[in-house]
């Protein structure tokens, strides 16, 4: 199972300002973690040192214990597999199964390979049936499967979603949580980028959050639901349902029901 | 804050936008994106419009601000009407000074390399003379606290600002009624909190009628007078927040219920039947939700 | 992948005599030094040409800008001069091909160092070129930025899928660029759509004539500018047909 950790990253794009002010973050294994921060802090370019796209000016970070500096974004990504927002807009293959097949042909699998998880993939996704169709022809919601079908299909360890939740309708937001559960059922590690608390509090139990580059707390998401001050570290808003889980958890509600945050029953058990 | 207030009787609405089974298929489309769509604004309101993604929202707004149907072209029955007239026959410049229509990607209503040049765009278009350009372009910067981003070029302002920009844009355009499709899918959770005060100020202020198109509701629905939901190009629910929130529960429609609602529905009512166990001490979101019962007009 | 090729004819927002004239005067002042350089022969005029231009570049205190910018032309630069030591090795004749090459190539750059693209589109409007192409030169400067963004977006994300650029033979590089160019030309092709219709919200179009708000003058300092480049021209055409001179200024290539 992989890990990724983080120490002391600083990341300038320009040399004089600083995006990234000394970050150490931790992503065990098999971990449902969160990165969350308003629009700025550099939780997306902190992400992009995971798979190897940027590399820190100062600090390591390391896959495996593997520095990103001594390997490619290639060998990186087939054990981190990022899907960066609007991930529909960038299709580019005739078919679906080309679009499905293309990270898995990148990443070296044989031709039956490539077939058995094309077929597996797709079956999952529900895109069985559009196999030769064109990824352009599909509707929203077909589209966003087949986004999310073509970074699985090479079953990479940890999953990375930067800003999944922008524009999204319910049935979106519903199958998205429902995919994290499963996939955590898998064994697999999911790190939520995002600025979206309600969503985060809903699908990770560990949550970094991220401000103007620098780490204001990492933790638990039921410690984190206690110390409602951290939000506004961050810059961020304490929302009704964190501030409702602050008021539940004071008075004595069970913590194991708070990470991640199951709404359902929430509203019904109290 | 507003919630669920209609204009109290004996007040004449001005009818900002009258849609009578307003139906339209886009040219080479075999479905139709809107489906007798009957809508009524009044001036003054706030009206938000949610629905899943591709039901019609984003051509309602077009409908609304004439792109709909000249130019989309397609077939259109029913009566359309914004400010008395019909859109089919309106050219866009005439309706776009009576509608506005604030696009969900800021960046791509940008046109100028500078802000105070980018909203004298409209103006100029319209062939005003040169001080009226000047006026316009003053207010508008004022109204959206851009005065000092004017000689900024839009690549280099944050998502809040170009949203600003964008709409700041339209307003040199003078409409009545501002239609927002999506206005906050860019911005994280504070500055989308800062939007919507924005906006509600901006608009008492100029005295404009809104409808904004959203997917977070938890943002708008305390200060919008109606919701109205989109399903398959029709509008299935058109109510003030609360009783249109609770048909969509009946309904299981898919929108972003509120927490703060789910909460509301789940106790605010059970305080008169008793609770099963004690509840915990209301926070500061849940106070004024369970207090606004009391001046609604029908007990639920 | 560094845009910074982008920077070569950066404007830079100074106070400068330069900077202050119309842009117009300044299209004119490139037009006339590139005609000049590409239709002389001589070397002394071609000198003369390139120590105008330094001064006007050091007025404008753009001459580091300058400078580098003639990085994008060292390749041309050097096949110039292998050329010319392949045909005749004359050093007089390299050294005045090299340099005319940099005069003609120099002409637009102060124009671009000291004009802010606002006013290019205005210069262009006025000079008679229709709204329509001015605003599609605007609209392409505006959105040249946005483009590049949007590029290296594509290019995170397939690279995130395994996508390698620059391993393997020529046809497989080829191959990798069409992951990177479909979604970029199909996102810039849907991005023209949403344009349009904003422009189409806000009046563009609409009426046969659109106001200005904001007027280029010609000032005294443009009209000294113009008669300057009027005596400019005049001396070049005297000299060229071959006014009596000291032998000195008669030193003319044989080609």
């Amino acid at each position: 199972m992989t890990r990724i950790d983080a120490t002391n990253v600083h990341f300038s794009y320009e040399p004089s300002s600083e995006v990234l002010r000394g970050v150490s973050i931790s992503v065990p294994a098999g971990a449902s973690m969160s990165i969350m921060g308003p629009n700025g802090s550099g939780k997306t370019t902190l992400v992009k040192m995971f798979n190897g796209l940027l590399l820190p000016t100062t600090g390591r970070v390391t896959v495996d214990d593997i520095d990103t500096k001594s390997t490619t974004i290639s060998q990186l990504s087939k054990k981190v597999g990022v899907i960066f927002q609007s991930p529909e807009k960038n299709f580019f293959s005739e078919t679906v199964r080309d679009e499905i097949a293309f990270g898995p042909k990148n990443m070296g699998f044989t031709a039956d390979e490539v077939n058995a998880v094309v077929d597996d993939v797709s079956g999952k996704f529900g895109l069985r049936n559009y196999l030769t169709a064109n990824p352009f022809d599909l509707s929203g919601g077909e589209k966003r499967r087949l986004s999310m079908a073509s970074v699985l299909a090479w079953k990479p360890d940890v999953i990375v979603l930067d800003e999944p939740t922008i524009g999204l309708d319910y049935q979106y937001r519903v199958f998205l949580i429902d995919l994290i559960r499963d996939l955590r059922k898998e064994g697999k590690s999911i790190v939520t980028v995002t600025h979206d608390i309600d969503f985060a509090l809903q699908t990770s139990e560990r949550t970094a959050l991220l401000s103007e580059g620098c780490v204001v707390w990492q933790g638990d998401v039921t410690s984190l639901l206690r110390s409602p001050e951290a939000f506004e570290r961050a810059n961020l808003i304490q929302t009704f349902l964190a501030s409702l889980c602050h008021d539940l958890l004071e008075s004595g509600a069970p913590e194991r029901s708070f990470a991640p945050v199951d709404v359902g029953s929430l509203l019904g058990e109290v | 804050m507003r919630f669920g207030k209609w204009p109290t009787q004996g007040m004449a609405k001005e009818s900002v936008v009258s849609l009578k089974d307003v139906s339209f298929t886009y040219q080479g489309s075999s479905k139709p994106a809107l489906r007798r769509v009957n809508l009524d604004l009044g001036a003054g309101e706030f009206v938000l419009v949610t629905g899943p993604s591709g039901s019609g929202k984003t051509s309602l707004a077009r409908l609304i601000t004439g792109l709909i149907p000249n130019s989309y072209p397609g077939e259109i029955s029913g009566e359309a009407k914004v400010f008395g007239e019909s859109i089919v026959g309106s050219k866009v410049h005439t309706v776009a000074q009576k509608a506005g229509l604030v696009l969900q990607n800021p960046e791509n209503q940008l046109f100028a390399l500078t802000v105070e040049d980018d909203v004298a765009f409209g103006p100029e278009n319209l062939a005003l003379p040169m001080d009226e350009i000047v006026k316009r372009v003053d207010w508008s910067l004022a109204m959206t606290g851009l005065e000092d981003q004017r000689h900024r070029p839009p690549f280099e302002l944050s998502g809040g600002y170009q949203q600003r920009a964008a709409i700041a844009g339209v307003l040199a355009m003078k409409p009545k009624l501002l239609v927002l499709d999506e206005p906050t899918s860019s911005l994280d959770s504070l500055a989308a909190r800062n939007f919507v005060k924005f906006l509600t100020r901006l608009c008492s202020e100029i005295g404009a009628t809104v409808l904004v198109i959203e997917q977070r509701l938890e943002l708008f629905y305390t200060v919008s007078d109606r919701l109205v939901v989109i399903e398959d190009g029709s509008s299935v629910v058109d109510a003030p927040p609360l009783p249109a929130l609770d048909q969509c529960l009946t309904n299981k429609l898919p929108v972003n219920y509120p927490f703060s609602y789910l909460f509301w529905k789940r106790y605010g009512s059970t305080t008169k039947h008793g609770a099963k166990k004690p509840l915990p001490e209301p926070s500061e979101y849940v106070k004024p939700i369970l207090q606004r019962r009391g001046d609604r007009i029908d007990p639920h | 992948m560094s845009f910074a090729f982008l920077r070569a004819y950066r404007f830079s927002k100074l106070d400068t005599p330069i900077h202050r004239l119309d842009p117009r005067t300044k299209l004119l002042m490139s037009v006339v030094f590139a005609v000049l350089g590409i239709t002389t022969l001589d070397p002394v005029e071609i000198a003369a040409l390139l120590i105008i231009q330094l001064l006007i570049l050091s007025v404008s205190k753009s001459l580091s800008l300058w400078f580098r910018s003639l990085r994008a032309l060292v390749f041309f630069l050097a096949l110039i001069l292998v050329t010319q030591a392949l045909t005749t090795g004359d050093p007089v004749q390299s050294a005045f091909f090299a340099l005319r090459f940099i005069v003609v190539a120099s002409a637009t750059s102060w124009f671009f160092f000291t004009t802010s693209p606002e006013d290019m589109g205005r210069a262009l409007e006025q000079v008679g070129i229709s709204a329509d192409v001015a605003l599609s030169f605007t609209l392409s400067m505006r959105f040249i930025p946005v483009i590049a963004e949007e590029f290296q977006s594509v290019f995170d994300a397939q690279r995130a899928r395994g996508l390698e650029t620059s391993k393997g033979s020529l046809v497989d590089r080829m191959n990798s660029l069409l992951p990177l160019l479909v979604p970029l030309f199909v996102g810039v092709i849907r991005r023209t759509y949403e344009i349009a219709d904003a422009l189409e919200l806000r009046g563009y179009g609409a009426l046969k004539t659109r106001t200005r708000w904001k007027v280029l003058r010609f000032r005294r300092a443009d009209l000294a500018v113009v008669l300057a480049l009027v005596a400019l021209s005049a001396c070049a055409l005297l000299h060229r047909v071959g006014f009596p001179l000291p032998e000195f200024f008669t030193l003319r290539i044989s080609l």
